[in-house]
């Protein structure tokens, strides 16, 4: 009796309570390599999220001062609000004139747009829109309602404000078409991948008129020294 | 009894410490790796976070010229990032040998956390 006990005993496998052990360990370990994997993952998915934003919102600012800064003195600034089709006081940023943007060439003498359009998802995206020079109103509200370039999605808040002359204490809302050329603009925004929130400050130089421009509008002065010269 | 003692005895208090410690340093450097490279994207996004705003200080005193040798703009006064300015004369002469009157070097210093970075243009101002 006691020599087969002995064999059994030496030849049995893991009892079923040794095998339960084994699997409950073996499952933290495994569940504790996924936490850390799975963290990781998703850690460098929204890195790298926050990498291509701030690509894109390097580009979108370079382009924007670029624009501003090569802006010829017949060009202009002015924000326009309530173009979108949703009828929600969108604000449209018109850069007429410029020179040519994104490898655009000069336009003609047509403008540019800078509008901040809502999606569904309660985001706006900063949309490039080109208005051709001498465009009817009817021409023009259509240019305002394409589909336009993407620049920056997921925006919160986007907002302009200006200021007219380096004395200005505060940043003013709102700049009508005919008002002043801003020599500063600064463009606020929330961005959904950023934690922080996004300021940028442009500069806009005050540029003398061109000589061609200068003629026209100073053309007592061009007259007398014209009436000089015989 | 040899066979009995056998089957009844667990690890030893040296096997259970080796395993743990194996254990014990995959993990670390499995949490450190992860460690070190969200510390590098955070650096990056505070670079980029430092860069822009140096950019805009520099359009600001474009149109704004600075009207002191130094000001200083605490971090909590400007959405985290403490400024520092500086207006110094400096000499600058043109191809004739001639000092250039009024020109100054406005170096605009930022610092985020630990990362700073510094951008500096020359202006004329008297």
């Amino acid at each position: 009796m006691k020599p087969p006990t002995l064999h059994r005993r030496i030849n049995r496998g893991f009892t079923l309570l040794e095998v339960v052990i084994s699997m409950l360990i073996l499952a933290l370990l495994a569940g504790a390599v996924y936490a850390i994997v799975s963290a990781a993952l998703s850690a460098s998915q929204a890195t790298m999220a926050q990498q291509l934003t701030l690509r894109r919102l390097d580009a979108f600012e370079r382009v924007t001062r670029e624009a501003f800064l090569n802006l010829p003195a017949e060009g202009g600034v002015t924000l326009e609000i309530g173009h979108s089709s949703g009828g929600s006081a969108e604000q449209d940023l018109v850069i007429s004139k410029p020179q040519g943007i994104f490898g655009l060439p000069s336009l003609a003498g047509g403008s540019i747009v800078l509008a901040a359009r809502a999606k569904s998802d309660g985001t706006r995206t900063m949309i490039l829109l080109t208005i051709p020079a001498n465009a009817t109103e009817r021409e023009r509200n259509q240019a305002f309602l394409a589909p336009g370039t993407p620049l920056l999605p997921h925006l919160r808040k986007p907002r302009w404000s200006f200021k007219t002359t380096p004395q200005d204490e505060e940043w003013k809302e709102e700049l009508p078409v005919g008002s002043a050329k801003p020599i500063l603009i600064r463009f606020q925004t929330e961005i959904d991948e950023l934690p922080h929130p996004v300021e940028s400050i442009f500069y806009l130089p005050a540029i003398a008129a061109t000589p061609a421009a200068a003629t026209s509008t100073n053309g007592s002065s061009t007259n007398s020294t014209n009436s000089i010269t015989p | 009894m040899l066979s009995f003692r056998r089957r009844q005895r667990g690890f030893t208090f040296f096997e259970v410490i080796i395993a743990l410690g194996v254990f014990a340093i995959a993990v670390v450097g499995l949490i450190t790796a992860l460690n070190t490279a969200m510390q590098a994207a955070l650096e990056v996004r505070q670079r980029a976070q430092i860069r822009q705003e140096l950019e805009s200080r520099i359009a600001l005193r474009q149109a704004i010229p600075l009207d002191k040798e130094k000001l200083v703009i605490e971090a909590k006064e400007n959405h985290g990032i403490r400024l520092e300015e500086t207006l110094v004369p400096q000499s600058l002469q043109n191809k004739d040998g001639e000092e250039l009157p009024n020109i100054k070097k406005l170096t605009i210093t930022a610092t985020l956390d630990k990362q700073s970075d510094s951008a500096s243009i020359l202006v004329n101002q008297p």
